[in-house]
């Protein structure tokens, strides 16, 4: 077996553990994944005409992924030249088929031509560690929001910018969607498990350590949000009622995520817990019912470990 | 702090790491871990901190102890995109004491306001080792302290070993370079087989060093070289 064949049976081993480790059987992910993607892809494809762009975002994203220095540093030292630039362009590849395939599918050869030349040119691309320290109004508590504002901020711009647009052209949904986006991003500041001992060294009962979390985290996503928030109800005092409703369930979101990390910690979310999550989003009054479920779990999980 | 460990067990599975660990610990007192890569260091000091379930008894004078712990990881981790000066805070703010004055009290001179992520193998190690100091703690475990820090950090730390122990604070180490521990303990314990098979005082610990050379070495090169 050679070395790149090797590599790639490892690649799929890994693939399988963490599925597997998700509390998942992998092989139902392997059918339903391309079920998924086709459904998700056909769905998209029928509600925007900007579906060839929304693609090309999604795997610019995935093939960035791709080139963190870590990993190109490790692929660099274990294998040769011709087996680094062979593994670069099957993998590059490999991300990008399924979407140009949907592409060529669609009739949108433009786009197809272009994810793969966006597919070749991110080859050398290397994501590179940051060096400059980025200012945050959190970090004198740290650590989710002022780690996640740092590796998020181009998010929040352009949830800044979306606001803006949405005030210049008087789209009121697309101000109050704006307040839900940020919701999201910072609830995924959570998605990411510190190690043990971050948890282990506080001095507070597992009751006082969750309260702590949730408390920071409502009074940092505050703190992102009023701008906006000033921004919808003044440009559109009307829709009062729906910036209510999206604020009742935006907090409760972050709470809810506050708390999944911790009922999940130290692994990450499972599967089962990620859609009961997400089913709480769409529909939030499950929100009272998950909140609590969640917290009981984090507090007992916690228990053992704080 | 008076610490008790009594039948201190730990298996991972089948595999039996720790099997009955015996040891007292005495306020004011540096104790030395030594023995052989896998002998179950980190795992005891991951017990001792409460971070890993196990048989057996850690009773402490005061409880909670985990509380009054400062333990300094061999590789402490950081995460990306948190400075310096973050993580003494989170550190001090967790422990529930003044976040204040840490440039005045940063004695390695480290960067606070750059990512700790950044920091080489030796700065990492004193930025961990700076946030326990920080915390007051009572009881420090210190895994590998001298990992990668320059000779004049290594002094530093020798230093702040000794000043700890002048401030009636317990200490437990462990350390590669036995020179580290010689300066600075009253007592070395030798982990072998997950057992304390020996609990050695100052005086004799020429007598360690040469055996464990002995041992380490003896003629195993000759097949090699």
């Amino acid at each position: 077996m050679t070395a790149l064949s090797y590599f790639a049976r490892l690649q799929f081993k890994r693939m399988h553990r963490t599925l597997h480790d998700l509390g998942v059987n992998p092989w139902l992910i392997y059918v339903s994944a391309p079920l998924l993607f086709t459904g998700g892809s056909i769905a998209v494809f029928s509600r925007t005409s900007y579906a060839g762009w929304i693609y090309v975002a999604i795997a610019a994203v995935a093939l960035f992924q791709l080139g963190k220095p870590t990993r190109l540093d490790f692929l660099r030292q274990v294998f040769n030249k011709p087996a680094y630039w062979r593994i670069r362009i099957l993998e590059n590849t490999l991300t990008v088929a399924p979407f140009v395939t949907f592409l060529l599918f669609k009739h949108e050869p433009r786009f197809a031509l272009g994810l793969l030349a966006l597919a070749a040119a991110t080859l050398p691309f290397r994501t590179r560690p940051a060096r400059t320290v980025l200012p945050t109004p959190f970090s004198t508590h740290p650590f989710e929001f002022a780690i996640g504002f740092r590796n998020f901020v181009g998010a929040l711009l352009i949830a800044y910018l979306l606001m803006a647009i949405g005030v210049y052209v008087g789209n009121g949904q697309l101000s109050i969607a704006t307040l839900l986006l940020v919701v999201l991003v910072c609830s995924n500041y959570y998605a990411w498990c510190e190690p043990l001992l971050y948890v282990w060294v506080y001095h507070l009962t597992p009751t006082s350590f969750l309260w702590l979390k949730v408390k920071t985290a409502v009074w940092h996503l505050t703190i992102i949000l009023l701008p906006l928030l000033l921004m919808a109800v003044t440009f559109f005092p009307g829709d009062w009622l729906a910036v209510l409703a999206v604020l009742a369930t935006g907090y409760g979101f972050l709470a809810l995520s506050v708390l999944a990390k911790y009922a999940a910690f130290p692994q990450g979310v499972s599967i089962p817990q990620g859609i009961l999550m997400a089913a709480s989003l769409v529909f939030p009054p499950l929100l009272i019912g998950s909140i609590p479920y969640f917290f009981r779990v984090a507090k007992n999980n916690i228990s053992l470990k704080i | 702090m008076n610490i008790e460990v009594s039948r201190l067990t730990k298996s991972f599975g089948g595999n039996e790491v720790l099997s009955g660990i015996d040891l007292t610990f005495r306020t004011g007192q540096v104790y030395g871990l030594v023995g052989r890569n896998g002998a179950g260091k980190t795992t005891l000091f991951n017990c001792l901190a409460g971070m890993e379930k196990h048989g057996g008894n850690v009773i402490a004078e005061v409880e909670p102890l985990k509380d009054r712990i400062g333990f300094l990881q061999t590789e402490p981790y950081f995460p990306s995109r948190l400075t310096g000066r973050e993580y003494l805070r989170l550190f001090c703010k967790a422990r529930g004491v003044p976040d204040v004055g840490l440039d005045e009290r940063n004695v390695f001179d480290l960067p606070l306001d750059r990512y700790a992520q950044q920091y080489s193998t030796g700065m990492k190690k004193k930025l961990a080792l700076l946030a326990i100091l920080l915390q007051e703690n009572e009881f420090f475990i210190l895994d590998e302290p001298f990992n990668g820090v320059d000779i004049h950090s290594a002094l530093l730390i020798t230093e702040i070993i000794r000043r700890l122990k002048s401030e009636k604070k317990t200490v437990l180490i462990s350390s590669h370079i036995f020179s580290t521990l010689k300066d600075t303990c009253d007592v070395i314990h030798v982990l072998d087989g997950g057992k304390i098979t020996e609990t050695i005082g100052e005086e004799d610990f020429e007598r360690l060093e040469r055996e464990m050379t002995a041992f380490a070495i003896g003629n195993r090169l000759d097949s090699l070289m």
